[in-house]
């Protein structure tokens, strides 16, 4: 089954130097107005994953939830999590840093979409990560 | 074609709305015009600027159900008047929308029928300083400015006061 969330080198890179620096974080693509529908990184104390949350995945060992409504028009999308420069206009933690995470997508091919279809819907919750083999890496 | 839009607030979100592009591209939307950086020479090569850009679609394509914030319009079609409700109804948010029609019932069957907190009629994008502002679904909670909105910004106290002359016993 093909991943529902994948990260550049860059963007990889990045967040390893974050994990040292601030500890295990958690990533959100949430939904909502403005800047909501964009890659949120927080230290995971900071964030309280709701229960209706979608587990997509890790990248680079943290958690990678999505807003149960926007997840309807993310099913067949590949999230891959890139950085760009010049970025600094954001809550998320690595805006002070002047760069920002952004969201690149690619559509799914019918055979990858038939795998997820067949596979089921992707778990919710914090207990979705918590159960996952990547916790705690 | 000259667009009256400034540059982006940042390379984020250019970068945003060029990633919206793309993916419109892929999700199979037509794009009729735009679908780029524009590059206007001299000191202004620079800045971030985008080509004003128009995709034609389907309702269910991201480039239509998401807030892309910046100037990509996404169109489509619809059968009748019903059915342009229905589409225009068919996302998660739901602060703004505008109809335009020269048939008065047209345009209060659609202002009533949309979801969103302000409908724009026979105009767009004003935002007269006393008007309810705020929006439906997953646009917000509450309305700003606006009469009745001062509530919000003040306390209700209740002072329940015994007239009784008699010990209250227990208290």
């Amino acid at each position: 089954m093909p991943d529902r969330v994948t990260v550049t080198l860059k963007a990889a890179f990045l967040i390893r130097q974050f994990k040292q620096e601030f500890g295990p974080l958690i990533f959100h693509q949430s939904g909502g107005c403005c800047e909501g529908t964009a890659p949120m990184c927080f230290k995971q104390s900071d964030f309280r994953v709701g229960a209706k949350d979608i587990f997509l995945g890790t990248i680079e060992g943290c958690p990678f939830y999505i807003g149960a409504a926007t997840f309807q028009y993310f099913a067949y999308t590949q999230i891959i999590i890139d950085v760009t420069k010049d970025g600094g206009d954001s809550f998320s933690l690595e805006a002070p840093e002047g760069v920002r995470f952004v969201t690149r997508s690619r559509i799914f091919t019918d055979v990858e979409a038939k795998e997820l279809d067949a596979a089921g819907p992707p778990p919710t919750g914090p207990e979705a990560f918590a159960s996952d083999p990547d916790a705690g890496r | 074609m000259a667009t009256q839009m400034d540059p982006q607030c940042s390379k984020g979100q250019m970068e945003k709305i060029l990633s919206y592009i793309d993916i419109g591209k892929k999700e199979g939307a037509k794009l009729a015009t735009g679908g780029d950086r524009a590059h206007l020479g001299g000191e202004f090569e620079k800045g971030f600027f985008l080509q004003p850009t128009v995709f034609t679609g389907n309702n269910k394509m991201r480039i239509f159900q998401e807030e892309i914030f910046g100037p990509v319009l996404s169109v489509t079609t619809f059968k009748d008047l019903d059915d342009a409700i229905k589409i225009g109804n068919d996302t998660l948010y739901g602060l703004g929308a505008g109809v335009w029609s020269r048939n008065a019932n047209n345009l209060y069957r659609v202002g009533r029928g949309i979801e969103a907190g302000r409908v724009w009629t026979n105009c767009y994008h004003q935002y007269p300083a006393h008007a309810a502002f705020g929006g439906y679904k997953h646009s917000g909670f509450g309305r700003e400015t606006d009469k009745m909105i001062l509530d919000h910004y003040q306390q209700t106290k209740n002072l329940l006061v015994s007239y009784s002359t008699k010990a209250a016993g227990l208290f």
